[in-house]
């Protein structure tokens, strides 16, 4: 078998990611199966399956080089009690590291060619590394790092490995004791300190002011200066412990236990975070894409972030959100994650859970469609993909549009699709899902029956205005035509049926315009989809129009000229985020203006059924301060009600977020914010990453 | 509120204004379709599709990469550097790849190079390890073993990269490579436009250090483009 690599982990290029080479000593060709399991349990499943590599995966290439040696297992070398050589069994392999099984010879050594071999097997194989993992066929325990490698046995557990990454990719200071007293000046590392001092403790910022400074005296201690809290965590609970770096005194450590000490418990908090700022740059993590979505039926929704080819999820436990899961370049099944891959949540299996249609319509040589489950884990694996095409849809093409609802009534949510601008006439396609896939229902070529055309700059929108159950369809469309239209389509479950046109107005709306923006919510409760309009560009003021449906049409319910009562003068770049603010089934609004006003303002509109009430916050909610950069999730990230079959739930709360920050912001009773998180999600103890 | 000259809204209870938009009004009917760039693009007849899709595979094969354009002017070369035990380091070999290299924003980890051509930086990089071997902890030997056995090791290499395009139009015997060890770590260290050893003069202590770069010890392909006649675009 001749020698080989394999990318198992394609996070992107090399020079602006971290590389991991692996490279295998003592397996022949046929140990080569042993080798790559041994990888992939040990070292993606273990060390890079766990808390911080995993969490930041995307910024790890990964090189698996297989080398085929000529025998099985390495070279043998054991030590007189004098260090001077009791024998030496040489093997013929790949790199000829020898194995000794001595602690004072670091448990392994080169042989006469092993530097010039793994030099010239890196620079044929791989094409850049930070740091090389040495993999001997060898069951016994044994490992030696530094100087950007580490060598270790098949003997190894991952947590050991865990450990000496701490070392080799973090700059990490051994945490545990061993003996003696410190007596150098303060350590450079992060982990390490002779400082007691709180005011300038180099990780006092993860300190609880309640926690005495030093939290531990003496020989490698605990928690001893005062009583232990009841809730204290000997991993993530960040004090001053002496003992650390292999002394026992003299010296302090940040917690009582880190992987730095004990290998198994997670990275303490100063060590995970020395780690995130250190490869932050290489992850390639923003928070601009986010979508909220209830990923395990809790009632409460979690976060997925999708940042260029790689995804994570944070589940909401009803105040903070924790990591789930995490993909980089795929997920299982598979779908390979792009820039431009476009999500789309719902529940599309009828289980009570979230999952994820995902189109990308420019990445790839054609157009895909996946749809993306609960992989029995609390990940996400595809289930069904289309490639270029769903067959009767004719073709996916760049420009598709996909709008989520459940057209069909079965509990399952469907894709209504549109395009109008890739051909010579605009279609609309309604592609229902089993659960498990897609399939194509109807298309319409041109028109529906009834609206006269569909156009180029037509506007969907989903809403069930008829109160069956099933996803209708209401159409803007304010550019193509000499006059402004609006039109009601309800869904059968196989076709769309044209309720109502409005030509030119709604009455009482006064004459739709160009650049009405449409809003669907049930905003008075009785299980029909209405419609709020807004104008702020076409007329002298702005406007805001509620329009019931009654089924078979829109009536106008009440028109705001100029002003909400409360919200202290509507301007044109109002935005509005539909959604039920205080849970009492009825539709409100989220309004935001970053632009007409001095300041930012985030306002509250509730609907009484016919009418709004509204109040807003302007430039900070708590310490999130409001900008122009920001974007917003309607979402329920406190849990709590569920509205009955077919009633939308609550959605009282904000997902807000720009490209490094990220905020939960409760809406009901008012405005205050839950969480804040800048450039990644961690809950610390105490403390924050900034 | 906004100056442009527009009209208010009618009442809500008066007949809305007449359209004033150019172009026809919708019909009962769709128009004919239109032609894109000169050619109608009209998708397949749609014909109802037997909805009992297979079972989906295990594992659907990898999604096919769209033909990309070569993106000119990347690419890097990555030194090897040798420190011997006297601090004196030289270039034992290079690579050049084929990426597009990104320099960290901020210094992080122990030990940090700079590669400058007369004093202004081309590319930095911080290391997190280096120059010794630490023998795994024994955790059922003797309580000495019960730690690392470090070892110092008197010659090391390290790898240093740098932009090809900065280095190809660089005068090499200008161009340095100095490796810092960071004496006085801070949580942040964010890198400025002056040289590090400028900016962080107390954190960081220069450890070895290459003045000039032999053309003999670039990418073959690079030593090729330095014998040729200097073109127009060498400044």
């Amino acid at each position: 078998m001749p020698d080989s690599v394999t990318q198992i982990r394609n996070a992107g290029p090399v020079g602006s990611k971290r590389n991991l080479a692996i490279l295998g000593d003592g397996f022949t060709a046929a140990d080569q199966t042993t080798y790559n399991n041994w990888v992939q349990s040990a070292v993606l499943g273990g060390v890079l399956g766990n808390d911080y590599f995993y969490e930041d995966a995307s910024a790890w290439n990964i090189f698996r080089v297989n080398l085929a040696s000529s025998d099985s297992g390495v070279s043998q070398r054991t030590y007189n009690a004098d260090g001077t050589i009791a024998s030496t069994t040489l093997k013929n392999t790949a790199l000829g590291m020898i194995f000794s099984g001595s602690w004072s010879h670091c448990w392994m050594e080169y042989g006469t060619g092993t530097e010039t071999a793994i030099v010239n097997a890196l620079n044929k194989w791989v094409p850049d590394y930070n740091f090389v993992l040495v993999i001997l066929n060898e069951p016994g325990y044994g490992g030696c790092g530094g100087n950007g490698r580490a060598h270790v046995t098949t003997g190894d557990g991952w947590a050991v490995i865990a450990h000496e990454f701490g070392h080799g990719l973090g700059g990490l200071a051994d945490e545990y004791c061993n003996s003696g007293a410190f007596t150098s000046g303060e350590p450079s590392v992060v982990d390490l300190t002779i400082n007691t001092n709180r005011a300038t403790l180099k990780w006092g910022n993860f300190v609880n002011p309640t926690t005495p400074i030093p939290t531990g005296s003496g020989n490698c201690s605990d928690y001893n200066q005062g009583t232990k809290p009841a809730t204290w965590d000997d991993n993530q609970d960040v004090g001053l412990f002496e003992g650390g770096g292999t002394k026992n005194t003299g010296v302090y450590r940040p917690v009582i236990n880190c992987r730095m000490n004990s290998n198994t418990p997670p990275y303490c908090p100063v060590c995970y975070t020395s780690f995130k700022r250190q490869y932050d740059t290489y992850t390639g993590h923003t928070f601009l894409k986010c979508y909220a979505a209830d990923f395990n039926g809790d009632g409460r929704s979690d976060v997925l972030v999708h940042s260029g080819n790689s995804i994570q999820t944070f589940r909401s436990n009803g105040s903070q959100l924790d990591l789930i899961f995490s993909a980089v370049e795929r997920v299982p099944g598979s779908w390979q994650f792009q820039p431009n891959d476009q999500f789309f949540v719902g529940d599309f299996n009828g289980d009570g859970k979230d999952e994820v249609a995902v189109f990308n319509g420019v990445d790839w040589v054609m157009p895909y469609l996946g749809l993306l489950a609960d992989d029995g884990s609390g990940g996400l694996r595809l289930v069904a993909r289309y490639d270029g095409d769903i067959p009767g849809w004719g073709g996916f093409a760049k420009n598709d549009l996909f709008y989520v609802g459940d057209f069909n009534g079965d509990g399952k949510q469907d894709l209504f699709v549109f395009n109008g601008a890739d051909w010579s006439m605009t279609y609309v396609g309604m592609l229902r899902s089993n659960g498990s896939s897609f399939s194509f229902i109807k298309r319409f070529d041109g028109d529906i029956p009834g609206w006269g055309g569909l156009a180029r700059n037509d506007k969907l929108f989903v809403g069930d205005y008829s109160g069956n159950g099933k996803a209708d369809l209401f159409i803007f469309n304010g550019d193509d035509w000499s006059m402004s239209y609006v039109g009601m389509f309800s869904s059968t479950g196989t076709t769309l049926q044209m309720t109502a046109r409005y030509d030119g107005d709604i009455p009482g709306w006064g004459g739709l315009a160009r650049h009405d923006k449409l809003y669907v919510g049930d905003f008075d409760g009785d299980g029909k989809s209405d419609l709020y309009i807004f104008n702020g560009d076409d007329w002298s003021m702005p406007y805001l129009g509620m329009f019931r449906s009654t089924g078979s049409g829109l009536q106008m319910s009440h028109r705001y000229d100029g002003d909400v009562p409360g919200w202290g003068g509507m301007a044109r770049h109002d935005q509005f985020f539909p959604a039920d603010i205080t849970g009492d089934g009825k539709t409100d609004l989220f309004a935001w203006n970053f632009d007409d006003w001095v300041t930012e303002y985030l306002g509250r509109m509730i609907s009484n059924g016919s009418a709004l009430t509204a109040s807003y916050i302007g430039d900070w909610v708590g310490e999130w301060n409001l900008g122009a950069g920001d974007h917003f999730e309607t979402c329920n990230f406190q849990g709590g009600t569920i509205r009955p079959p077919r009633r939308p739930r609550g959605k009282p709360d904000l997902f807000v977020h720009n490209r490094d920050w990220f905020g939960m912001i409760r809406g009901n009773p008012g405005f205050a914010l839950q969480k804040i998180y800048y450039r990644w999600i961690h809950n610390y103890r105490y403390g924050r990453n900034w | 509120m906004s100056e442009r000259s527009l009209p208010e809204k009618p009442a809500s209870d008066s007949p809305a204004p007449p359209a004033k938009g150019k172009g026809v009004s919708k019909g009962k009917v769709a128009p004919r379709p239109q032609q894109i760039r000169g050619a109608m693009r009209l998708k397949p007849k749609a014909e109802k599709q037997d909805t009992s899709q297979a079972a989906a595979p295990e594992s659907y094969a990898d999604q096919t990469a769209a033909k990309r354009k070569a993106l000119g002017g990347e690419g890097y070369v990555r030194f090897r550097v040798r420190v011997d035990e006297d601090g004196g380091a030289t270039v034992v070999g290079s690579h050049y790849v084929d990426s597009t290299l990104i320099e960290p924003s901020a210094i992080h980890g122990n030990f940090v190079y700079e590669v400058t051509e007369d004093g202004k930086r081309l590319h930095l990089d911080s290391i997190p390890d280096l120059g010794v071997f630490r023998s795994f902890v024994n955790p059922d030997g003797p309580p000495e073993e019960r730690q690392h056995h470090i070892y110092e090791l008197k010659t090391y290499e390290f790898d240093a990269r740098v932009p090809a395009q900065g280095l190809a139009a660089a005068a090499l015997p200008k161009v340095a490579i100095a490796l810092y060890r960071v004496k006085e770590a801070r949580p942040d260290m964010p890198v400025g436009a002056r040289p590090i050893r400028i900016q962080y003069e107390r954190e960081l202590r220069e450890i070895a250090r290459v003045d000039g770069v032999s053309p003999r010890v670039l990418p073959e392909g690079m030593q090729r483009q330095r014998r040729e006649p200097k073109g127009s675009g060498r400044r």
